[in-house]
Parts: structure tokens; sequence; C-alpha cells
């Protein structure tokens, strides 16, 4: 199993998880993400630089895995995530203290694979960044 | 950098024969609304027409200054530095106090400068005739939404409906047809609170408050609630702007409380259809439009409009062909 370290990449995303769903608003492309369910509850794990060896076993120790062995899944799932974005790689943290109980899940509920859902719709709302617009002289005139 | 836009408008109001002040009362909120001269009056006070006057004799919450280049001869300039400064927003050196919010109008090219901590903002227009109709239906949004930031108060991308006692949000992309339903509701008598944006109160209650008195509708939304689309007046790319105070037919309501979010969406068949949805398809529906047409302070925005959703009663609208029958169920949500 992989050892990287992730976080959420804060700086493009702004997420909140209502209803236990995270609903994720990249304010670079205009896409939009909603990671229900189990995906929440990993979502919420990268709040702080964290492990895949850490989420699987926070899954583990959260969810009622049955057969079902989660590694794959997990695994798979954080590679969708890196791959729109949703997280980066990073350093692990030396002093992280221990986690606490993220607040997505509602008891024993048993394990399901976590989706990425993606939305490309609104990229057309994307209002152009004037900051890089500007010319030498800077504002407000624009390069022409 | 206040300082450079503070002493373009003061030579514009000595340029533009003094300064005209409009004090409004905005969900609670006093607004002073100075401007250089008239020329900017009547094309960025009409969409505010509905807010009552505030007290001149308090200090205003947030103080508003405009004026436009053309007419006063005095352009903003240049404010070398701000092109390193990053997106959106600047620290002043040597004082974190001073954080000011800037957004540019590629359009327009109208300027908005914001220092929210002390309530002071400047709206800078080129040439106030050539300002483009979307100026006139929203003025001052990017200081508006920047100065809320924070202040248990949101402006959102939505239409709104209701009585006094409780009305709705319609919440979701362009062409979803909350316009649409929103104007068939307020044609039967419902108040019309919003259009396209409106200001949200989360405490003591959640409240929604008209923030613009003006609506963009299409040739054929006018049509399909049995309205004439008129033969002048300003267009928005296909759309009619309405200002809806200057309207016989529609009565605006100044706010209500919130009872429901509803989410349209058009489908076929003649009636429409309510059904219960979690807050997560509201938020999803509401939240990508408001971020990207509001930038800045994304993740307090965002935060503030989950804490409006929460337990909050949320539906999807099944829009059918016929209006009638989506105003009746809105009517029926919440009790009018």
């Amino acid at each position: 199993m992989s050892t990287t370290t992730y976080r959420k990449n804060d700086s493009r995303m702004v997420g909140e998880i209502i209803d236990g769903e995270a609903i994720i608003v990249d304010t670079e492309t205009g896409c939009y993400f909603s990671l229900p369910a189990t995906g929440a509850f990993v979502w919420e794990l990268f709040d702080r630089p964290v492990s895949v060896t850490d989420i699987v076993q926070a899954v583990k120790d959260h969810y009622r895995c049955d057969d079902a062995a989660p590694e794959a899944a997990v695994e798979a799932f954080i590679g969708e995530l890196e791959r729109c974005a949703l997280v980066v790689a990073c350093e692990a943290s030396p002093d992280a203290a221990p986690r606490g109980a993220p607040t997505a899940v509602n008891g024993q509920a048993v394990f399901t694979p976590p989706v990425v859902n993606r939305y490309d719709d609104m990229k057309d709302f994307l209002l152009v960044d004037p900051i890089h617009e500007v010319d030498d002289t800077g504002w407000p005139n624009l390069r022409r | 950098m206040l300082d450079i836009a503070g002493t373009a408008f003061d030579a514009a109001c000595r340029s533009a024969g003094g300064l005209i002040e409009r004090r409004l009362q905005l969900a609670g909120f006093s607004i002073a609304l100075r401007f250089a001269g008239p020329g900017l009056v009547p094309l960025l006070a009409r969409a505010f027409s509905h807010l009552p006057p505030a007290d001149a004799g308090t200090p205003p919450d947030l103080s508003i200054a405009l004026w436009d280049g053309a007419s006063t001869g005095h352009a903003l300039p240049p404010i070398p530095g701000m092109a390193q400064a990053g997106t959106g927003k600047l620290v002043q050196g040597g004082s974190v106090h001073r954080a000011l919010t800037m957004s540019a109008k590629a359009d327009s090219g109208v300027v908005s400068l914001l220092d929210a901590g002390h309530g002071r903002g400047y709206c800078y227009v080129p040439d106030a005739a050539r300002l483009p109709a979307s100026e006139t239906a929203a003025p001052l949004l990017a200081i508006l939404h920047g100065w809320l930031s924070g202040r248990d108060a949101l402006i959102v991308h939505a239409a709104a409906v209701g009585g006094a006692q409780a009305g709705v949000l319609l919440v979701g992309r362009g062409g979803s047809g909350k316009s649409t339903t929103a104007l068939a509701c307020a044609l039967a008598g419902l108040g019309y609170t919003a259009d396209d944006y409106c200001l949200v109160r989360l405490a003591p209650e959640v409240t929604v408050h008209c923030l613009y008195a003006s609506a963009k509708l299409h040739p054929a939304s006018l049509q399909r609630v049995g309205m004439t689309p008129p033969t002048q007046g300003e267009r928005i790319h296909d759309k009619h702007l309405l200002f809806l105070a200057e309207q016989d037919r529609i009565r605006l309501q100044p706010s209500f409380p919130l009872q429901a979010v509803v989410v349209p969406c058009i489908r076929g068949g003649p009636t429409s259809a309510l059904e219960p949805v979690s807050p997560a398809v509201a938020l999803r529906a509401l939240a990508p439009s408001t971020l990207l047409q509001l930038p800045g302070a994304a993740a307090t925005l965002l935060r503030a409009m989950a804490t409006m959703l929460h337990e909050r009663p949320c539906y999807a609208l099944q829009l059918g062909s016929d209006p009638a029958s989506a105003t009746t169920l809105i009517r029926d949500l919440i009790g009018e």
C-alpha cells in the first residue's frame, strides 16, 4: 500500500460536508464535486496531512467492512481525488496530534466503496481573473 | 491604495459640482451611496429604488463612493503593485487591518475597491454612457458581497418568492427555470423578492431580503407566463431588463423568513411535481453558481450557504409546461 501523505488542495478547492455528503467547488476551473457517504468520511480525514495507511485504518475502525477489503477501493478513491486535484501529496506532519472521529459518519454503517461525482456544467460561469490580465502599469489598465 | 481612489473621487466631486448622497436601508444595514455629480445616479441607484431611506444623522455601516471618469474628467489612476499582489486580496503594507479587496470587470472596466474593516468602498466607472445593462441590473455586487462576508449575511445566486410570513429560494444554474417560476408566482399574487441575487441574513433567523428590484427575463419566459415582452428598454444579451418597482402587476416582497429551498428542473408533461431532496442536493445546485459569480471569501461563503441549508426542507421542483401547477405547489409549500 502507498505510504504517500496527502492533504486537501486548499489553494483552489473549497468544500463543506452537509447531510453526510461533501460538496466541493474548484474555484480555478469551475468544476464541482460531490463525495457521498464513505467519500465524505474520507474527505474529512484530509483536514490534516494523512497517509493512505492511516486512512484505510480509519475506514476499518468506523465502518463494518464484512467481507469487503477496503484497501483497494480507498486507494483507487484517493487516486481519483488526486487526479481531480482535490488532494495533493505533501510532507507528513511530524507533530500530528491523534485524530478525532470525523463528523460525517453515523454509527457502524456498512462500508461501500467511495466515489467521486464530478460536474462540469458550471465552467462557463468562471470569471476572468483580472489580476493576471493587467498590463505593466497596474490597475485598472487591462492588457490588450 | 484607497488614498489614490479617494483623491480621484474628491477631484471628481469638485469637477461634477458636488456630492449627491443616497442613504438606504438594506436588510438592517445602513448604506450610503455617495455620487460625484448626477451622472451615475439614475444608472446605479435605480435597482435600489425599493429600499427605504436610512437616517442621515447616524454614520452608515458602509459608505460607497461612485464616480465616472468620462463626465468628471477624473479617471482612476493606475495602482502600481496590485498586479503583483495575487488574486483578489491585498494587504496594505504596515497594517493588517487595512485589507483591501478589489475586482475589475473586463467587459465594463468597472473597478471596485473595498476596505471592509472600515466600511469604505469605491466604485469607478470609466464612462457612464457606455455602462452595460448588466451593471445597472446588479450594481455594486462585488463590494456588497465582500463587505457582507463575515457579518452573518451573504449574497446568493437565487430567485426568491414569498409572503411576509414565509418564502422560498429557487436555486440552480442558469436555464433551470428559476426566473420563469419566480415570475409566474409573482403574477399569481405571491411577493417577488429576487430574480438573480438576494441577500440572506443568518441571524437571529434566516431571512431573505430583496437586494435588487430588477429582473432579467427571456422573451420566451415572459410569453410563457402571459406577459408581453417590452418593445423598448434595456437588454442583457437576449434577456429583457425589467425594474420591478415600476411594474404594476408585480408586488415586491421586501423580505421573508426562509421556509424551504427549491431546486427547479425542467421535465416533460404539463404538470409540475415537488419531491423532497437532501440539503446536499440543494447545496450542489446553489453553491457553484454563487461561488463562481461572487469570487472572494469562497470558504466563508460556502460555509454560510451550508449553514443556511442545515436542517432546512429542500425540494426538487420538476417543472411541467403549465406554470400554474408550479405556482400552486409553491403556494402550498409556504402556506399562502
